[in-house]
């Protein structure tokens, strides 16, 4: 799922504050997951939006809606009623669906709540973990499946860095060693020879270094 | 019952209580009765603290209260076991949102009680709209503008 | 030969071998290069000139490397993986060729969050690992990455680094292992504080036949006083200080700190000497050069070979 952190309700106020009317909206998806930008964190915000507000003595009119997807024109189309009688939208979608939204209603500025962070799971109920970084030629197989794009802070291919230590990173000590978990799966597989040949350099002509990818299919066309 | 408290007999200070029901303070009719006698006061029960989430918080206090009161079972007397412990965590999530708009923390506030305590239920709410008041008015009131700013200077 | 570089011709000749490390300035001034190259002049093989080290913002390394070789120094041209892609990289190797530089280090780096542009974007194209290979394919097959020919290739003695001392400890000799075969001429270790560490480390490449592929230089660095030591043990990123190492220096009054963090320096060098496999020593006297040559005295390695 896509990770996400809401931001600070200073910024959201200074891309606010020029409208008098403004549309919550959420999406209940990977966003809701993380506890960003579900139906809950819709509501916490439209709330807090109108009391910081309030403070100021200012008091737009705010409406919250929370959608199943914000990244699919088939949800999207659900708010239409609700676009045209609001000033502007903003939006707890993940990067995704805010670029969805303006996409849909081209002529409604749209603005974001959340910062999009990463491709991640949730490890348990309060911690997501980047592990994927969408590099368009899945290596897991060869890596025990932990991704060394994602896991090594420096995108390593033959092996860990001098700067492993205890199982952390040298970056950080709230960042595991991508390649001590590495070589500790495929030992525990008992499959640690796949480590033993170079890796050449990686293509990233798959990655977004090839420029925004887009996945065209027609057995899933209308 | 406790008579009523001077301090909430001021019309401005309005209050919300989220009461668990578990906590059994009103018997049939009582909490209509105990809240027409405190003006300001409104009284909503929940069928677990837990049920009471960081924007409702929010929400009562965009709707007008001054303050909002949450009141639990003890954590060990949950019926639905983490219910009150989620509730506290939800509640001290509003606190950081309030810190973040700026707005006085406590303004809120999270009570473990006994069941059944009434009377506890009158010092708390004497004690925290003593605190309200200290607190003053929300919104804060705004400067009336003078004639030249009204001139659009 | 496989190469023009004067550190090839002295391995080559089983002379044991002397690098030092210096560290160019965070400025333009190529006077500062100079005064360092003057205090290693004539007391060392090659000089390694670091690429922006500790991601902190300096003279490019190839810059400084053409100014001490135009002091008759033999440079050793430090690489990370770090700020350049594979073009970029690439074309510098043919530029610090067509300067005369005959040596090059590939590293990754250090990671930018320890510089002073944490910021910054980690480019990691390639590994170090890649960049051995890229420079090998160079030189062997006079190819670029994906097999384009080169007009002129740079034909580069190829140097890695090797830590003994980092995590996973078991995996150590065997990422050793993949630099030599990628194709490292030469390897030059982390600072060595640990001798049994570093021994035991080298007992494995020697029955991994990797010491008869490559020369291992062991890595140096003097210590100032406790308080570096302290640094280096609990701040440095792949570094192992004993605690007798630390104690050692402590016992000593504060003003004869220094005189002991050489002292410890010169017994290392004595000691990893005796070593098999050993074929040289990588002083990286850290904005300390000018105590290399008195090191290098006392280590009785003062006289460096005519080749």
């Amino acid at each position: 799922m896509v990770v996400a952190e809401r931001k600070k309700i200073e910024e959201i106020r200074r891309m606010v504050d020029r409208y008098s009317s403004i549309l919550v909206v959420g999406c209940d998806s990977c966003v809701a997951e993380c506890a960003a930008g579900g139906h809950r964190e819709t509501m916490l915000l439209a709330a807090a939006l109108k009391l910081s507000c309030q403070q100021d003595g200012k008091n737009p009119r705010i409406t919250e809606a929370c959608l199943d997807r914000q990244c699919v024109d088939d949800f999207i189309e659900q708010i239409a009623h609700l676009v045209p009688e609001h000033e502007a939208i903003l939006s707890l979608g993940c990067g995704a669906g805010v670029q969805a939204l303006a996409r849909v209603y081209a002529d409604k500025p749209i603005l974001p709540a959340l910062d999009t962070l990463f491709i991640g799971e949730t490890e348990m109920r309060g911690i997501w973990q980047e592990n994927c970084l969408g590099c368009g030629k899945c290596k897991l197989g060869y890596f025990g499946a932990v991704c060394p794009v994602t896991r090594c802070s420096k995108k390593l291919m033959n092996g860990p860095c001098g700067g492993s230590k205890d199982g952390k990173c040298e970056v950080n000590p709230g960042i595991r060693c991508g390649w001590q978990m590495i070589i500790n799966r495929l030992e525990t597989l008992g499959e640690l020879d796949r480590l033993s040949e170079y890796v050449p350099p990686v293509d990233w002509s798959t990655s977004h270094s090839g420029g925004p990818r887009r996945v065209e299919r027609e057995d899933q066309k209308p | 019952m406790a008579s009523p408290s001077s301090t909430l007999d001021d019309k401005t200070l309005n209050i919300l209580v989220y009461h668990c029901r578990n906590l059994l303070l009103f018997k049939n009719g009582e909490q209509k009765s105990f809240a027409r006698s405190r003006p300001g006061l409104r009284l909503v029960a929940v069928p677990c603290s837990g049920k009471v989430e960081a924007h409702h918080l929010l929400k009562t206090l965009a709707g007008g209260a001054q303050g909002v009161l949450v009141l639990a079972c003890a954590e060990n007397a949950c019926q639905f076991l983490e219910g009150s412990h989620r509730s506290h965590k939800r509640f001290e999530y509003a606190r950081c949102w309030l810190e973040e708009l700026g707005i006085e923390p406590d303004r809120i506030r999270f009570v473990h009680m006994r069941p059944m305590d009434v009377g506890a239920l009158d010092s708390i709410l004497e004690e925290f709209s003593q605190k309200l008041q200290t607190l003053g008015s929300f919104p804060p009131q705004q400067e009336p503008l003078t004639p030249l700013q009204k001139a659009g200077f | 030969m496989k190469t023009e570089s004067r550190l090839e011709k002295v391995l080559q000749a089983g002379h044991f071998a002397v690098t030092a490390e210096c560290g160019p300035p965070k400025g333009s001034d190529p006077t500062v290069v100079e005064k360092k190259g003057k205090l290693l002049l004539g007391c060392v093989d090659a000089v390694n000139v670091t690429d922006n080290q500790a991601a902190t913002v300096r003279m490019a390394s190839m810059a400084a490397c053409a100014i001490l070789k135009n002091m008759g120094h033999e440079p050793i041209l430090q690489m990370t993986t770090r700020d350049r892609n594979r073009i970029a990289l690439q074309s510098d190797l043919f530029g610090a060729y067509a300067l005369g530089i005959r040596n090059v280090l590939c590293l990754t780096g250090d990671h930018q969050v320890f510089g002073n542009q944490k910021e910054a974007v980690g480019v990691f194209d390639l590994d170090s690992i890649q960049l051995v290979r890229t420079v090998r394919d160079m030189r062997e097959n006079g190819t670029i990455i994906g097999g384009g020919d080169i007009e002129s290739p740079p034909k580069m003695f190829v140097g890695a680094a090797a830590n003994p001392f980092a995590d996973p400890a078991a995996w150590r000799v065997v990422r050793l292992a993949k630099k030599v075969h990628a194709g490292a001429d030469f390897i030059q270790t982390q600072c060595i504080y640990n001798m049994q560490r570093f021994s035991d480390f080298m007992t494995q490449a020697r029955d991994m036949g990797l010491t008869e592929q490559v020369s291992i230089l062991a890595g140096i660095t003097p210590l100032k006083s406790v308080g570096m030591a302290k640094y280096m043990a609990t701040k440095v990123a792949g570094m192992d200080v004993p605690e007798d190492v630390i104690n050692r220096m402590a016992g000593v009054p504060k003003k004869k700190q220094a005189d002991e963090g050489i002292k410890i320096a010169v017994e290392t060098i004595q000691q990893v000497s005796e070593i098999t496999g050993i074929a040289g020593v990588h002083v990286m006297a850290i904005e300390w050069e000018e105590h290399v040559p008195e090191i290098l005295s006392a280590a009785g390695l003062d006289e460096r070979p005519k080749v």
